[in-house]
């Protein structure tokens, strides 16, 4: 980050967020720390809530708990199918991989801890706010683990296997690069490097007749 | 707090109670009458129904057998005992003794009338068998059930059966023949049957009520130790925590630490799990195990990705070594909090890689003495025919990357 664009994130007002997570320090928590880099327009605690507030505000990024009362994250997605241009980033202190694939092939844009740092958090949000998909080096590492977990034989093979390339990218994703630095160490753009990640998450969202999808039934996610 | 310290109606108060949590080997049964014979047993390292059994023939015989009980409850201070564990031969012990105590009286005594003696210790032997195969018996075997075998459970239930009948015949008929036997087992059969037939309902209820407050209980005792268990460490680390509120290190350490430990409490060491089941004596398990002491001793975090698992060996374990030294190195020079590692198991070859954003180094101007990188790294990988690299630029932060070729990836070898 340069000084240039730390200052103008602090006079932005920044992509309008909705945070829904049913633990109220920690909501509470959030919302302190994303205050003045982002626009904080609505908090929610349970699934309806969560529904009734993003239908009331249309935010351009929902924070979303993997558990909540009367449902789960995939739930909340599920009852804002209709909306427009709204991006959904999962936030879990669960590291179980069901949890994190399951709100992924439900359509959430990324995934990230909540051991997060608010830097990186504030990232996050700005990254999914522009379309981009979130891969914490925990979520990189589950796909991973998905996709070789054995050589695809199906009638989809572009949907079953990752590119050389995408495995580059999510292997230093895994080991804790930044889009900048992969970007840097495979000299390719920035662009590329999203764009690659972006393929990785529609893979991982539209396969449905692959060893992910057996893999994910294995493991009861679907 | 309030949940820990209920009181639990086990041990404590009653030392002669059966703690049902743990399947001592000897131990002092319930008391049937007085405990008398629950104590004998426990002195002698016989079962208790043997022993109760004996003491029933003792007091057909004669009446020696009440006189001796009672002689022994006036005396004996039996809640001293330190029991023995039961077994067959003091069993077999008990038994000879009896008869001989039986057969000796048989002399000196007219009272001692053998039609009355050898029924009853057929029955009473009989019984103790069943007692002692069905679990209603206080022995070592019925606290831990899985070691009683099925087949000599049977020939035992058997065993006392034909004990019984044998007992009942005798009485009845005095003379030991076939037919006796014969109307003897149908007389049993038809009298058992009415009594389940008039009791059969009210023992089924009674079951049922026993096995819900034994349900009860159970649940009881599982929420006293999920709240014993959370007191012992969550509370305590939130008490620690507050304590230490000034000292950031500390509280994150703790924090960690406990989170930890929690998690392996919660989901049994396997939450961390992707494709692959957390093997215990596996990578997965061994690098976590690794990752949470070297978070510990240096107070850092460490984001730990893993894909793959794969058996430890001592190449193996070397590499493990190796990127612990790495860990270590990052969390002492690096500057940062905030470190990474990577490890993949593919079909041939394990990589590993340990990663910080900190202030890096010039790896020609390593100092001799800094013997870590080069000994314990380097040296450490290519030594079990593994491949180690460092790439490191001052300010650029450091790498640390170690592979090792293994025969079989990604699943037990």
């Amino acid at each position: 980050m340069t000084d240039a664009s730390v200052a103008a994130t602090n006079t932005w007002a920044g992509p309008r967020v909705v945070v829904v997570d049913d633990h109220a320090l920690f909501r509470a928590g959030v919302v302190a720390e994303l205050a003045d880099r982002v626009h904080v327009v609505g908090t929610a605690h349970d699934v309806a809530s969560a529904i009734e507030v993003i239908t009331a505000v249309v935010p351009d990024v929902v924070l979303l708990d993997v558990h909540l009362p009367g449902g789960d994250g995939a739930s909340v997605m599920a009852g804002c199918v209709g909306l427009d241009g709204v991006r959904f980033l999962a936030l879990s202190v669960s590291d179980s991989a069901d949890d994190v694939i399951a709100l992924v092939r439900a359509g959430a844009r990324g995934y990230v801890t909540k051991s997060i740092t608010a830097d990186d958090l504030c990232d996050a949000v700005t990254r999914v706010a522009a379309g981009d998909a979130v891969f914490s080096p925990r979520l990189a590492g589950f796909v991973l683990d998905a996709f070789s977990a054995a050589p695809a034989s199906s009638a989809d093979p572009e949907l079953d296997q990752l590119t050389a390339r995408e495995g580059e990218v999510l292997r230093l994703l895994a080991r804790g690069y930044a889009y900048k630095e992969i970007a840097r160490e495979l000299t390719i753009s920035i662009k590329t490097v999203e764009s690659h990640a972006s393929a990785v998450l529609r893979k991982l969202q539209l396969s449905s007749r692959n060893e992910l999808s057996r893999w994910a039934s294995e493991r009861r996610l679907i | 707090m309030t949940l820990a310290s209920a009181p639990r109606p086990t041990a404590g108060t009653d030392p002669l109670r059966r703690n049902q949590t743990e399947p001592v080997a000897g131990e002092v049964p319930e008391p049937l009458v007085l405990g008398v014979a629950g104590a004998v047993a426990a002195r002698w390292g016989a079962s208790a129904p043997v022993v109760r059994a004996a003491f029933v023939v003792l007091s057909v015989a004669g009446g020696f057998g009440a006189l001796l009980y009672l002689g022994l409850a006036a005396l004996w201070r039996h809640r001293d005992v330190a029991p023995l564990a039961p077994t067959g031969a003091r069993d077999g012990g008990v038994a000879l003794v009896t008869a001989g105590v039986v057969w000796e009286l048989g002399f000196w005594w007219p009272g001692v009338r053998p039609e009355l003696v050898i029924p009853v210790g057929l029955v009473a032997m009989g019984v103790a068998l069943g007692w002692r195969s069905g679990g209603i018996g206080d022995d070592a075997e019925s606290a831990n059930p899985t070691k009683v075998r099925l087949s000599s459970l049977l020939i035992r239930v058997a065993a006392g059966l034909v004990l019984c009948i044998g007992g009942l015949a005798v009485f009845v008929g005095q003379r030991v023949d076939f037919g006796t036997l014969r109307d003897t087992a149908i007389a049993l059969a038809v009298a058992l049957g009415g009594v389940a037939l008039v009791l059969g309902p009210s023992v089924i209820r009674f079951g049922r009520s026993f096995s819900a407050e034994r349900d009860q209980r159970i649940r009881v005792q599982e929420r006293a130790a999920v709240a014993a268990h959370l007191h012992d460490s969550v509370l305590q680390t939130l008490t620690l925590i507050q304590k230490r509120a000034a000292d950031p290190a500390a509280t994150a350490s703790l924090a960690r630490h406990q989170e930890r430990s929690l998690r392996r409490w919660l989901y049994g060491g396997a939450e961390l799990d992707g494709v692959f089941a957390v093997a215990p004596d596996g990578w997965r398990a061994a690098a976590e195990q690794m990752v949470g002491e070297v978070e510990d001793l240096h107070a850092v975090a460490i984001e730990l990705v893993m894909v793959g698992d794969g058996q430890l060996n001592a190449r193996v374990t070397a590499v493990l070594a190796a990127a612990r030294e790495a860990l270590v190195n990052a969390a002492k020079f690096s500057g940062v909090m905030h470190l990474s590692m990577y490890c993949e198991w593919s079909h041939d070859q394990l990589t590993v890689f340990v990663r910080d954003r900190g202030k890096g180094f010039d790896l020609d101007l390593v100092d001799a003495d800094r013997r870590g990188i080069r000994d314990s790294i380097i040296g450490r990988t290519r030594g079990v025919g593994g491949t180690a690299q460092v790439r490191t630029a001052l300010g650029e932060g450091t790498e640390v990357e170690l592979r090792l070729p293994v025969r079989t990836g990604g699943r037990r070898d």
